[in-house]
């Protein structure tokens, strides 16, 4: 059975479509298999930045309405081994009357991927309701700026007391620089005012935007974001895969 | 509002932690803070401690989150 993880971030623009994207194609080179599935309804960017967006025949829409099989809402990226999407409509249209539908989709993808990466849409209102409501676990992405901060702890407050169990951080656009020169919040100081885990931090890199603009994931490249990418892959699988164990060690 | 070092990352942080408070209680984050001086003036009073020596933190029981 895989896991469902919703990526987060009440502010839009602090990196949750390409975190989503390169932890994926991340995934899939630790040989999980992935499908990343973008419910940004009417603005839908995760296929852009995949540089899929020539190959869509029906999207997440379609797929709740029954207008397509799951295979043909599919699409498989051939740069990688198991790395699958379902890109979001461009219709703009309430979500609340697929909320079932959506929930027996999850279930499905569940018994067939690894894992599942929902990007939600920014925001906290019925969108992100809707994307949240099948996770097992969300990410909430933030960059060190006081304005995300602020949003990500909003976020957090609405996750508590739902049905996601484990809530983690990632924090984007982070520059160890600034933070000696005291200019940025630290990821200890971060840590400290969430009191949730942080899963690791992604640097400014200009081969971000590079990769997007040719539309290919970040990871192929050798850049500093692709080693926290990768890293950030292995900390999410070593936290599921390992949870057996650690039971182990709390006996003894 | 009293800072102890004035760099960018620990006024961000105060900042931070008086409206993730204020969102908490549902307060505004003035109110939080007046609360918070008015207790530092109290505390000051009966102990001989001055107010930069002890921290107010406000605990809401009944979910347990601490603010």
């Amino acid at each position: 059975m895989g896991e469902t993880i919703v990526f987060t971030s009440g502010k839009g623009g602090v990196g949750k479509t390409t975190t989503i994207a390169n932890i994926g194609a991340g995934l899939s080179q630790l040989d999980k298999k992935v499908v990343m599935l973008d419910t940004d309804m009417g603005l839908r960017n995760l296929d852009v930045v995949m540089g899929l967006e020539d190959q869509i025949n029906y999207n997440l829409l379609d797929l709740l309405e029954n207008r397509c099989r799951l295979n043909q809402a599919l699409i498989r990226d051939k740069r990688f081994q198991n790395l699958y999407m379902i890109p979001a409509s461009l219709k703009n249209i309430p979500l609340d009357k697929y909320e079932k539908a959506f929930s027996v989709l999850m279930n499905h993808l569940k018994m067939e991927f690894d894992y599942c990466l929902i990007d939600c849409p920014a925001g906290i209102d019925q969108g992100f309701r809707f994307a949240t409501a099948v996770a097992d676990r969300a990410i909430i992405l933030t960059t060190p700026h006081i304005s995300a901060i602020k949003d990500a702890s909003r976020v957090l407050q609405l996750l508590n007391g739902t049905q996601i169990s484990k809530i983690e951080l990632i924090i984007n656009e982070y520059d160890e620089k600034l933070v000696r020169k005291k200019y940025m919040l630290s990821k200890q100081d971060i840590e400290e005012l969430f009191d949730i885990p942080i899963l690791g931090t992604i640097p400014h890199d200009t081969k971000v935007m590079i990769s997007q603009n040719k539309g290919i994931p970040v990871v192929t490249m050798r850049s500093k974001a692709t080693k926290q990418f990768m890293y950030l892959s292995e900390q999410m699988m070593s936290k599921t895969d390992l949870e057996g164990e650690e039971y182990i060690y709390d006996i003894s | 509002m009293i800072f102890h070092k004035e760099d960018a990352s620990s006024i961000a942080k105060e900042r931070l932690k008086l409206m993730m408070e204020s969102d908490t209680l549902e307060y505004s984050s003035n109110d939080i803070s007046r609360l918070k001086k008015e207790i530092s003036a109290l505390v000051s009073r009966y102990f001989d401690v001055s107010a930069d020596m002890f921290e107010i933190k406000i605990t809401l029981k009944q979910d347990k989150k601490r603010v």
